[in-house]
């Protein structure tokens, strides 16, 4: 961690939610927020709707023209969420859940924390978006969608300045490193990739993208907090990241509106409290 | 490109002298048939005599089957926009690959020397998968696997997902075009060469999924994901076997379809279509080679 905190300690911070949604026109996104049945999800409930990430989702997906209404909720569910055609994304108050457990359960530095749980959040809230993208809009999908859609998530990460970049990409490698999933036999036969294998293709995008920001997950000899990329994989990265780009800019940059997609850039989607003290 | 294994250079075993002297039997019998179809003007083939004396047999039988010529025959619907070469070499590993810097395919001979001492003896245990298929499936699978690199290189195909992934749903596409029996020869070898490699250990450390390519299984999977989902009557004994965990099973149909829009949208439109009609009706493999 110290090696990303000095990195970070080079950006600037401000993050001012207030901004970001305020300046936010009407899309074609509808949200929701449902009660949770079991008491535990209260708390996180409450503090998603106090965190307003909902309208912050809607804000940042609003330069996107969609054929038909999407409707980002909350809920309680007893499985991870994602998005079925026809249905709304749904992020789960219990995956919320399971990502603060897992944060919790393997530090206990409190921006390290914060880190994992606001990184995941956005991870997990621009995976099962991007399902629904692919879905409405058509795309055409080579590699497994699951795969797809983390590709798409993490592509879209590294286009809001190092900030958001960074947090987003760490706080999600973070998480994958430390969910500690072991497969073995049919596990094998998921449609989804181990975390491991999603680590580092979200390693892999965002050094490709930027490797002066993301320079310490390079491959290099000696300790680090988080494992590197290979040789052989950093070589491709950039590759890997022109390779989304291109099909981003075929098949979805065409749905979205240019002028309103530069003041979501312009604009500023995370907390100041939803970065780590050390990027900060 | 292909997983990379080490290379194996031992002695070739008798059987594959009894195949080649069946393939060259057969090949006369199937010549008029690809023949039949027109060779892609645009790809042109060079067979690289190899350095080492264990993979002459090889090289011989590779030729003296006509690989490249018949894949280049094979390839004659598709409107590449650049010239490619097929090429097959001698590479110092189990390998074969396609390369942007000068646009060729290249089959390793380590590649069908490693296919023919994997391969079962005559069949798996099970008795699903035969020498054969092993050998024939495996070869043409890791063929059209580098042909898929080769279509989203030349065709600037959006590939949103992993490409190696990509390449594999390439390969389980373009197999399910054809008749039963090439299905299933396609298929099954391409199974089998996953099958018979090993996934990472549980207590394997973190940086062994650093790849591109996913694991054996999970490639494994995936074919025969597509292959169920795209003729689940054919495929049926592979889950009714358990080889395709039946939750698996139950996402393979719009995976496959998913895939089948993706080749309708990117790749479909560079393909002639009649051709492609008269590609798909044309016996590219021997009697011998679908058993």
């Amino acid at each position: 961690m110290v090696q990303f905190r000095r990195a970070a300690a080079l950006l600037p911070v401000v993050f001012l939610l207030a901004t970001a949604h305020a300046q936010s026109p009407a899309s074609q996104v509808d949200i929701r927020y449902d009660i949770p049945t079991d008491p535990q999800f209260q708390p996180i409930y409450e503090d998603l709707k106090r965190r307003a990430v909902l309208e912050r989702l809607q804000g940042f997906l609003s330069p996107l023209r969609l054929p038909k209404k999407l409707t980002l909720r909350t809920a309680q569910c007893g499985a991870t969420g994602g998005y079925k055609s026809g249905e709304p994304v749904t992020i789960c108050y219990d995956l919320v859940k399971h990502i603060i457990d897992v944060a919790k359960q393997n530090t206990k530095d409190p921006s390290e924390q914060s880190l994992m749980i606001y990184g995941t959040f956005v991870e997990a809230a621009l995976h099962h978006t991007a399902y629904a993208v692919f879905d409405l809009l058509n795309v055409p999908i080579l590699g497994r969608i699951d795969d797809a859609a983390d590709r798409l998530a993490a592509f879209t990460m590294m286009q809001f300045g190092d900030k958001v970049a960074y947090t987003t990409i760490v706080g999600t490698a973070t998480f994958f490193q430390y969910s500690k999933q072991t497969w073995t036999g049919s596990d094998f036969a998921s449609e989804a990739s181990p975390d491991a294998q999603r680590f580092y293709n979200y390693l892999c995008i965002a050094y490709g993208g930027d490797p002066l920001t993301f320079q310490f997950f390079a491959p290099r000899p000696g300790p680090s907090m988080l494992p590197r990329l290979s040789e052989k994989r950093a070589k491709r990265c950039e590759g890997e990241y022109l390779q989304v780009r291109h099909a981003f800019n075929l098949r979805i940059m065409p749905y979205i509106d240019p002028a309103l997609l530069i003041k979501v850039r312009a604009g500023q989607w995370l907390n100041s409290d939803e970065i780590a003290t050390g990027v900060k | 490109m292909i997983a990379a294994r080490p290379a194996r250079y031992s002695r070739l075993l008798t059987f594959v002298l009894a195949i080649a002297a069946c393939a060259s039997f057969s090949r006369a019998a199937m010549a008029q048939n690809w023949q039949a179809i027109p060779a892609n003007i645009n790809i042109s083939f060079e067979y690289v005599p190899p350095e080492s004396p264990q993979l002459q047999g090889v090289y011989q039988r590779v030729k003296a089957r006509q690989v490249l010529e018949e894949y280049q025959h094979f390839l004659a619907p598709i409107r590449l926009p650049h010239p490619l070469k097929l090429r097959a070499a001698q590479c110092g590993v189990v390998n074969a690959a396609y390369s942007l810097s000068d646009r060729s395919l290249t089959i390793c001979y380590e590649l069908v020397d490693w296919l023919e001492k994997e391969a079962p003896q005559t069949v798996t245990t099970d008795g699903f998968i035969t020498r054969q298929a092993a050998i024939t499936g495996g070869l043409i699978g890791v063929m059209l696997h580098e042909t898929g690199h080769m279509l989203f290189d030349m065709f600037d195909v959006p590939v949103f997902g992993r490409e190696e992934d990509a390449a594999d749903e390439t390969a389980s596409f373009f197999a399910l075009q054809f008749n039963k029996e090439v299905e299933l020869t396609l298929i099954r070898g391409i199974v089998y060469q996953w099958a018979v490699q090993k996934d990472p250990a549980a207590s394997a450390p973190m940086s062994v999924y650093s790849d591109e390519h996913g694991t054996a299984s999970q490639r494994m999977y995936n074919s025969l994901c597509l292959a169920y989902g795209g003729d689940p009557q054919t495929f049926q004994g592979f889950v009714d076997k358990g080889y395709l965990p039946k939750n698996r099973a139950a996402s393979c149909a719009p995976e496959f379809a998913l895939v089948k829009y993706a080749f309708e949208t990117t790749i479909f439109p560079f393909v002639d279509a009649d051709l492609m009609a008269r590609v798909k009706q044309t016996q590219w493999l021997t009697p011998e080679e679908m058993k």
